[in-house]
C-alpha cells in the first residue's frame, strides 16, 4: 500500500484544548487517591517511616503543584490562539459592560 | 535578651504598618487605581488567612505530638483549589452573580432568601468561631511570654485584651468605614496581602535556619526524624481521611475562607492560578514543620511547649533576631485571621439577626424607614465586631488557654462543617428546600455540641461527667464519645462521622418531603443553573448606549413617531439637541410610565430595569409580569370565545336567510304557475259562455260550445283538487288509512279506473310475482298507480304501445316497475318531471296541470317509499319501491 494519508481530525486544538480541560479536572482525583495511600503503608512489624512518608508527600504536593500550573498555562496559551472555549471566565466587569452595550443597541 | 517593651514596640510598629498599607490601599481603590487589587496573586496571598497562629504555632506543636497527621490540615484545601473546577468556580460564579455577602447570605438567598437559615447559619458560625478567635489570643499572649523569664507565672491577661482592642479597632477602622454595595474592603484585602508575605517569610526563614544552622542539613533532619518519637508513621486510617476531608470542608465553609475566596473576588480567572499557586504556599508553609519539631523535641527540654518551638528555638539558639521576625510572624497570622473572621461574622450577624429584627420591630412601630439604613447597618456592623472579639476574649480567658492548641481548632472547624450539606445541596440540587437546610443544620449543630463542644468544654464538670460516663439518660448508646456503640472511633472522627451523617440524612429527607416556595424554586434554578444563565454583571454606569436602548424598546412598543416626541422634549428640557437625553431618574420613571400604558406595569418595570438597573430581572418582577400576562391572556381568550360566537350566529343568519329567499322564489315561480293555470281554463269558459249568451246559434254548436265549457270546468275542478291534496300532502297533515291488501288487488282496481279512458295500450303483468301483501293506504297507493298508468297511456308514442307492470322483492324493499315501450324521458328531464308543475310537452294535449308526479312523490314519500325515473330501459321507466315492513308475507 502506499504511504498513509495523515489521519483526518479537524479542529485539533478545541479538541486538545477540551482534553487539557479534562486533565485539570480530574487533578484532584488522582491527587486525592496519592494523598490516600501512605494509610496503606507498613504493617504491624514494620510501619512506614515519617521520613519517607513526608517526602513522599511533599513530592506528590510539589508534582501537583507543577501539574496544574504546566496543564493551565498550556490551556491559556491555547485560548489564546483559537476562539472561546468551553470553561469561559466571566470577563472583567468593564469589558462585559461594554460588549453588553453593543449587544444592546443592535 | 528581647525586653517586652521592644517587643511591644515592634508590634506596635507593625501594626501601624498595615494600618497604613490599608489606608492607602483604600485611597487608590477609591479614585478607581485598583488594579493591583484584580491581580490574581493578591487573591492567592488572601486565601492565606486559612493559615492562622494554629498553622504558624500549633502545626509543629501537633507535629511534635502526633507525627505527619498535621498535615492532613493542608491536604484538604490542597485537594479542594487544585478540584476549583467542580465546587469553587460555581461558588465564585454565584458570589459574583448574586452578589453575595457572606456564607449566611449564600444560603440564605438560595433557600428563598429566608432569615430563619440565614440567622442559624449565622449563630452557628458565631458559636464555632468563638473558639478559634480564643486562639489566636492566646497564641499572642504565649508568644509575649516566651520571650519573657521562665518565672513568670499565669497568663498576662492585659496582653490578650490589649490585642483583642487593638484588632478590633483595626476591623472597625476598615471594614466599617463605609457600606459597599459588593462588601468589597479593599484595605482589609492589601494588609492580609501583607501578612500573608510575612508570615511565610518568616516561617521559612525559621526552617532554613533550623535545618541549616541548627541541624546538619536535610540528611541531618532525616536521621533525627528516624531517631525521634515520631519516627513512624502509625496514623490511623480514619483520623487521616477524616481530618483531610474536615480541612477540606473547613477551608469552604469557614466564613472568613468564603469572605475571601467570594466575596471579596474581584475575577472568576484568579481561581485559575490560586488553584496552582495556594498549594505551592501550603507546602511552603508545611515543609519545615517536622524539621522544626524534631530538632525542638531534641534540643529543648522535655516540657517545653512544642506549640512554640518555633519560638524558642531560635531564642534557645540565641537567635534574636529571627526570633523577632518568628514573633512578627505568628503575630501576623493571629491578626490577619482575626480581622476577616471578625469582618465576616460582623457581615452576617448585621444582615442577618440585627437588622431583620431592627426592620421588624421599625415598622412594627409604624416608624416609616427611610431608604438610608446605611447607619444602622454600619453601627450594627461595629456592634458586631465588638461583641465578636469580646466573646472570643471571655473565651480564652474561661478555659484558661487549657488543652493544647490545635485540638480547639478542630472542634471548631467541625462546628463550622456542618454547613457543608446545606451548602452542596443549594449548589447542585433544585430540591434542597428551606426546610430540609434548617432541619440539617439544627441537626448537625445539635450533634455537635453534644458530641465535641460539651465534652471539651465541660467534660469533667459535675453536670457532663456522668453523662459521659453512661450516656445521656443512662444510656450507653447515647454517650457523646461513642454513639450507638461505634467505640472504636477517636472522638473527633466519631463526632465527624455522626455530625456528617446526621446532617446529610436530615437535610435529603426533609428537603425531600417538603414543599418549596415559588420563590426558592426560582432561586434554586438561579443557583443550580449558574452556568447557563448569562448574567449581567454590569457595574453602574450611564452610557449613551442606555439611552439608546431605552428609545429603540420604546419606538417599539408606543410607535416611533410617539417615542421619538418624548425623547426630543425631554433632550430640549435639559439643554440638549438630539434624540437622546441624559437618563435622568425622573425621565426614567416618566418612560416607564408611558411604557405602562401600554404593557402593563409590572413588564414595563422589567424592561426598564433589565436595561437601566443592569442586573438580571428579579424574581418578584417576574411574578408581577407574570400576573398580569396571565390577566391579559384571559381577557384575549374570552374575547376570541365572543367573536366565535358572533361568526357562528351570522353565518346561521346567512344561511336562514338564503333559505328563506330560496322559498320566496319557489313561492313566486308556484304563484304564478298557479294563476297561469287557473287562468287559462277560465278565459275558455268565458269565451264560450259569451258565445252562448248571444245566442243565434243551432243546437249542434250550442251542444258543442257547452261541452267545451263542461271540459273546461272540469279541468279547473282537477286542478283544484290536486292542489288541495298536494297541500294537503305537504302539510303531513294527511291521515293515512291502513289496509292489508295484495299488490295485485291494488293494481287490478288501478287499471279498472284506467280502463275507461283506454287508448289501446297492452298491459302486461305477472300474477304470481303480485302476490305480496302489503299493509299501506291502498287509495293512496292506487291514486299513484292510476297516475303512472295513465301518464303512460297520454306519453307513450310507440305505434303499439305497451305497459310492463313487474314487481321485485329484494333487501327489504318492493319493487313495483311500469316500463312502457315508447320513447322515454331525456336525461337532463328526468329530474326535473317530479317537480310541480312541470311538462315535458305541449300542456293541452297533456290535459293536465303538471302535478301528477309531484303528488305521486309526496304520497310516496309518506308511504315510507320512494318513486324515481329508471333510465336504461327501453322506454320510460318508472320504479316505485316499498319498504317491506309494510309487506306481510303471503301465506
Amino acid at each position: 500500500m502506499a504511504s498513509k494519508p495523515q489521519k483526518l481530525f479537524l479542529e485539533r486544538q478545541t479538541y486538545r484544548r477540551r482534553r487539557l480541560g479534562d486533565l485539570i479536572k480530574l487533578l484532584p482525583v488522582f491527587g486525592t487517591l496519592l494523598f490516600v495511600i501512605p494509610v496503606l503503608w507498613g504493617s504491624e512489624d514494620s510501619p512506614a517511616k515519617t521520613s519517607s512518608v513526608g517526602l513522599y508527600l511533599f513530592a506528590v504536593w510539589g508534582g501537583l503543584v507543577v501539574a496544574l500550573l504546566v496543564l493551565s498555562s498550556l490551556r491559556r496559551s491555547s485560548d489564546a490562539q483559537s476562539g472561546p472555549h468551553p470553561m469561559p471566565p466571566v470577563p472583567a466587569e468593564d469589558e462585559q459592560a461594554a460588549s453588553l452595550a453593543k449587544g444592546n443597541a443592535q | 535578651m528581647i525586653s517586652p517593651n521592644l517587643l511591644f514596640l515592634v508590634s506596635l510598629g507593625y501594626v501601624a504598618l498595615l494600618f497604613i498599607v490599608a489606608f492607602w490601599a483604600d485611597r487608590r481603590a477609591a479614585t478607581g487605581n485598583s488594579k493591583w487589587l484584580r491581580s490574581p496573586v493578591v487573591y492567592t496571598l488572601s486565601l492565606s488567612v486559612y493559615c492562622t497562629a494554629w498553622t504558624f504555632y500549633g502545626a509543629v506543636g501537633f507535629a511534635a505530638r502526633s507525627g505527619l497527621e498535621f498535615v492532613t490540615i493542608y491536604l484538604g484545601p490542597t485537594l479542594v483549589i487544585v478540584g476549583w473546577w467542580w465546587v469553587l468556580r460555581k461558588l465564585v460564579r454565584i458570589g459574583r452573580a448574586q452578589r453575595i455577602t457572606s456564607i449566611a447570605d449564600l444560603l440564605s438567598s438560595r433557600y428563598g432568601k429566608s432569615n430563619l437559615v440565614g440567622a442559624i447559619v449565622t449563630i452557628l458560625a458565631v458559636v464555632g468561631t468563638t473558639p478559634y478567635i480564643a486562639l489566636q489570643l492566646q497564641s499572642v499572649t504565649l508568644s509575649f511570654e516566651a520571650f519573657q523569664p521562665a518565672s513568670s507565672d499565669g497568663t498576662d491577661s492585659n496582653t490578650a485584651i490589649f490585642v483583642a482592642a487593638g484588632l478590633a479597632l483595626f476591623t472597625i477602622l476598615f471594614g466599617t468605614r463605609n457600606l459597599d454595595v459588593n462588601e468589597r474592603h479593599h484595605g482589609v484585602v492589601t494588609a492580609i496581602a501583607i501578612e500573608a508575605i510575612v508570615k511565610l517569610f518568616s516561617l521559612i526563614a525559621v526552617g532554613v535556619f533550623v535545618v541549616w544552622f541548627v541541624a546538619d542539613g536535610p540528611s541531618d533532619i532525616q536521621s533525627r526524624i528516624d531517631a525521634s518519637k515520631i519516627a513512624q508513621f502509625d496514623v490511623d486510617a480514619s483520623r487521616w481521611i477524616g481530618l483531610t476531608f474536615l480541612a477540606a470542608t473547613a477551608f469552604i465553609c469557614l466564613p472568613r475562607m468564603f469572605h475571601v475566596m467570594v466575596v471579596e473576588n474581584e475575577d472568576e480567572k484568579n481561581l485559575v492560578m490560586a488553584s496552582w499557586a495556594f498549594p505551592l504556599y501550603l507546602a511552603a508553609m508545611s515543609l519545615f514543620v517536622v524539621p522544626i519539631a524534631v530538632v525542638g523535641l531534641d534540643l529543648l527540654p522535655a516540657d517545653a511547649n512544642p506549640d512554640l518551638f518555633v519560638l524558642t528555638l531560635p531564642l534557645s539558639e540565641g537567635a534574636n533576631g529571627l526570633a523577632l521576625l518568628s514573633f512578627l510572624g505568628g503575630f501576623s497570622s493571629a491578626t490577619s485571621m482575626v480581622i476577616v473572621a471578625a469582618l465576616a461574622l460582623a457581615t452576617m450577624v448585621s444582615n442577618n439577626i440585627i437588622m431583620p429584627l431592627y426592620l421588624r420591630s421599625a415598622s412594627a412601630n409604624g416608624v416609616s424607614i427611610s431608604g438610608d439604613v446605611r447607619n444602622v447597618v454600619l453601627f450594627s456592623r461595629r456592634i458586631a465586631i465588638i461583641v465578636m472579639l469580646s466573646l472570643g476574649y471571655v473565651y480564652y480567658s474561661v478555659t484558661g488557654g487549657s488543652g493544647a492548641l490545635s485540638a480547639i481548632g478542630l472542634i471548631s472547624f467541625t462546628g463550622v462543617a456542618q454547613v457543608l450539606p446545606a451548602l452542596v445541596g443549594a449548589l447542585f440540587w433544585r430540591g434542597g428546600t428551606r426546610t430540609g437546610a434548617a432541619a440539617g443544620l439544627l441537626t448537625g449543630f445539635a450533634l455537635w455540641v453534644y458530641t465535641l463542644l460539651l465534652p471539651n468544654l465541660s467534660g469533667n464538670s459535675d453536670w457532663f461527667a456522668p453523662v459521659m460516663q453512661n450516656g445521656l439518660f443512662g444510656l450507653a448508646l447515647l454517650r457523646p464519645e461513642a454513639l450507638f456503640g461505634i467505640t472504636s472511633l477517636d472522638p473527633l472522627i466519631h463526632a465527624i462521622f455522626w455530625t456528617m451523617l446526621a446532617n446529610t440524612t436530615v437535610y435529603i429527607v426533609a428537603s425531600a418531603c417538603s414543599f418549596p416556595s415559588p420563590l426558592e424554586r426560582l432561586q434554586s434554578a438561579e443557583f443550580v443553573n449558574a452556568f447557563e444563565v448569562h448574567i449581567n454583571t454590569r457595574g453602574r454606569g450611564q452610557s449613551r448606549a442606555e439611552a439608546e436602548d431605552i428609545l429603540v424598546m420604546t419606538q417599539r412598543i408606543i410607535g416611533g413617531r410617539e417615542a421619538q416626541n418624548l425623547f426630543v422634549q425631554e433632550a430640549k428640557n435639559q439643554g440638549k439637541d438630539g434624540y437622546l437625553p441624559d437618563m435622568t431618574p425622573q425621565f426614567i420613571e416618566d418612560v416607564e410610565r408611558r411604557l405602562a400604558g401600554s404593557v402593563g406595569a409590572a413588564t414595563a418595570h422589567a424592561m426598564m430595569s433589565q436595561i437601566v438597573g443592569g442586573s438580571v430581572v428579579s424574581v418578584e418582577d417576574l411574578i408581577a409580569v407574570a400576573d398580569e400576562t396571565a390577566q391579559m391572556m384571559e381577557y384575549s381568550n374570552q374575547l376570541e370565545a365572543k367573536s366565535e360566537e358572533l361568526e357562528r350566529t351570522a353565518r346561521q343568519l346567512r344561511l336562514a336567510n338564503e333559505k328563506l329567499t330560496a322559498l320566496s322564489v319557489q313561492k313566486d315561480a308556484f304563484l304564478s304557475q298557479i294563476s297561469h293555470e287557473l287562468r287559462t281554463p277560465m278565459t275558455s269558459i268565458r269565451a264560450f259562455s259569451e258565445i252562448l249568451r248571444e245566442g243565434e246559434l243551432s243546437i249542434f254548436e250550442q251542444k258543442r260550445y257547452a261541452t267545451i265549457i263542461h271540459d273546461e270546468a272540469r279541468r279547473l275542478t282537477r286542478l283544484l283538487d290536486d292542489l288541495l291534496d298536494l297541500a294537503v300532502l305537504e302539510n303531513g297533515q294527511v291521515t293515512l288509512n291502513l289496509e292489508t291488501s295484495s299488490l295485485g288487488k291494488i293494481l287490478d282496481r288501478a287499471i279498472a279506473a284506467v280502463a275507461k279512458t283506454d287508448k289501446g295500450m297492452t298491459i302486461r303483468r305477472s300474477r304470481l310475482s303480485e302476490r305480496i301483501v302489503v299493509h299501506t293506504d291502498v287509495d293512496r297507493l292506487s291514486q299513484v298507480f292510476i297516475n303512472l298508468i295513465s301518464n303512460a297511456q297520454k306519453y307513450c308514442d310507440a305505434a303499439d304501445p305497451k305497459l310492463q307492470i313487474s314487481l321485485s322483492q329484494q333487501d327489504g324493499q318492493i319493487s313495483i316497475d311500469f316500463i312502457d315501450n315508447g320513447s322515454g324521458i331525456g336525461i337532463s328531464q328526468q329530474s326535473v318531471i317530479f317537480e310541480k308543475f312541470s311538462r315535458l310537452s305541449d300542456h293541452q294535449r297533456a290535459g293536465g296541470a303538471g302535478l301528477g308526479l309531484a303528488i305521486c312523490r309526496e304520497i310516496i314519500t309518506k308511504l315510507g317509499g320512494t318513486i324515481s325515473y329508471l333510465p336504461g330501459q327501453d322506454g320510460g321507466a318508472f320504479r316505485v319501491t316499498l319498504p317491506e315492513t309494510n309487506a306481510v308475507a303471503a301465506q
